[in-house]
């Protein structure tokens, strides 16, 4: 049995989920950081609404 | 107070942890690759085929330091467990729940390159082997605590659930460790061993030791980086992470 494609598909396996790895924290934080700035933009735009949030 | 002690408590602020593991995640990263760029040379086109496994044997350059890993992180997450449990430290917690997916993926590797290295070796994918059932047991060990950490409201206390059920988990670490001397299995006994050297050849070992360095290395970047994303998550309300947030810094 030629071993040459277990080979490869062990090393693409390996790749693969370390890219995976490496390439996701960086996405979700991405995508934390851009849910806070939208938090902050409603935030400001609700106190812009209430009069400068006074009461706040 | 000494000044690492002094250091060791400023970490367990989230602003100065998350500045700290920004700082350090490029120097991981880039360490891990400069290991591993070696030893995937050496392992792919320099170390011998084996007299037995023939090529296949280029396998085990990735399959045992993941193996190694698998446990390593196991350990890891349990010590950072142990922590947050007794002593109730908000950055064990993140710590520990940042290297299960990280333990996960170092257990899958192993699971699936072991696979294609016994379908050429052992003529089959598979075997419920003591070493292999316990490896997979070791995954779904993972999975549990992953799911356990998600399955609460309150991040907080799906951390403490789930650390308790990474510490339960660690009677499993010795099993697999041990399973080919306690039991006779298909999988062969370890051929390195820091108590008692090694019993293969520098070209075969010298690949091996470089991956392992960077699979130890790349854990700890990984879960750097998962934990600081976990601690903006958890410090959501907080004027520093909304002045990240305003600034679009990439600190």
């Amino acid at each position: 049995m030629n071993p040459m494609p277990f080979v490869i598909a062990a090393y693409a396996v390996f790749a693969v989920v370390f890219v995976y790895d490496a390439v996701a924290p960086w996405l979700q934080r991405r995508r934390v950081l851009a849910g806070l700035r939208a938090r902050a933009a409603r935030e400001a735009r609700r106190r812009g609404e209430t009069g400068g949030g006074a009461a706040a | 107070m000494n000044a690492l002690t002094l250091w060791f408590h400023k970490l367990g602020s989230p602003p100065y942890f998350y500045r700290f593991a920004g700082r350090l995640l490029p120097w991981l990263y880039g360490a891990s690759i400069a290991l591993a760029a070696p030893a995937l040379w050496l392992g792919l086109f320099r170390a011998p085929a084996d007299y037995l496994q023939g090529e296949s044997v280029r396998i085990l350059y990735i399959h045992v330091p993941c193996a190694w890993m698998s446990l390593f992180a196991y350990l890891a997450m349990a010590g950072a467990g142990f922590v947050a449990l007794v002593w109730r430290i908000k950055l064990a917690e993140l710590i520990a729940m940042a290297a299960a997916p990280v333990g996960a993926a170092f257990t899958f590797v192993t699971l699936v390159t072991g696979s294609l290295w016994g379908r050429p070796t052992w003529g089959t994918y598979w075997v419920w082997d003591a070493r292999l059932t316990s490896e997979l047991v070791l995954l779904f060990l993972y999975f549990g605590v992953i799911g356990l950490y998600r399955a609460f409201d309150d991040p907080r206390r799906g951390a403490r659930a789930a650390c308790l059920l990474a510490l339960i988990g660690v009677v499993n670490l010795p099993v697999v460790h041990y399973s080919v001397v306690w039991w006779n299995t298909l999988h062969q006994a370890q051929s390195v061993s820091l108590m008692s050297g090694s019993s293969i050849h520098p070209s075969m070992l010298v690949p091996l030791l470089l991956m392992a360095l960077a699979t130890h290395v790349w854990f700890f970047a990984s879960v750097f980086a998962r934990a600081r994303i976990a601690t903006l998550e958890q410090e959501a309300g907080k004027e520093w992470v909304r002045e990240l947030a305003r600034a679009g810094s990439t600190a």
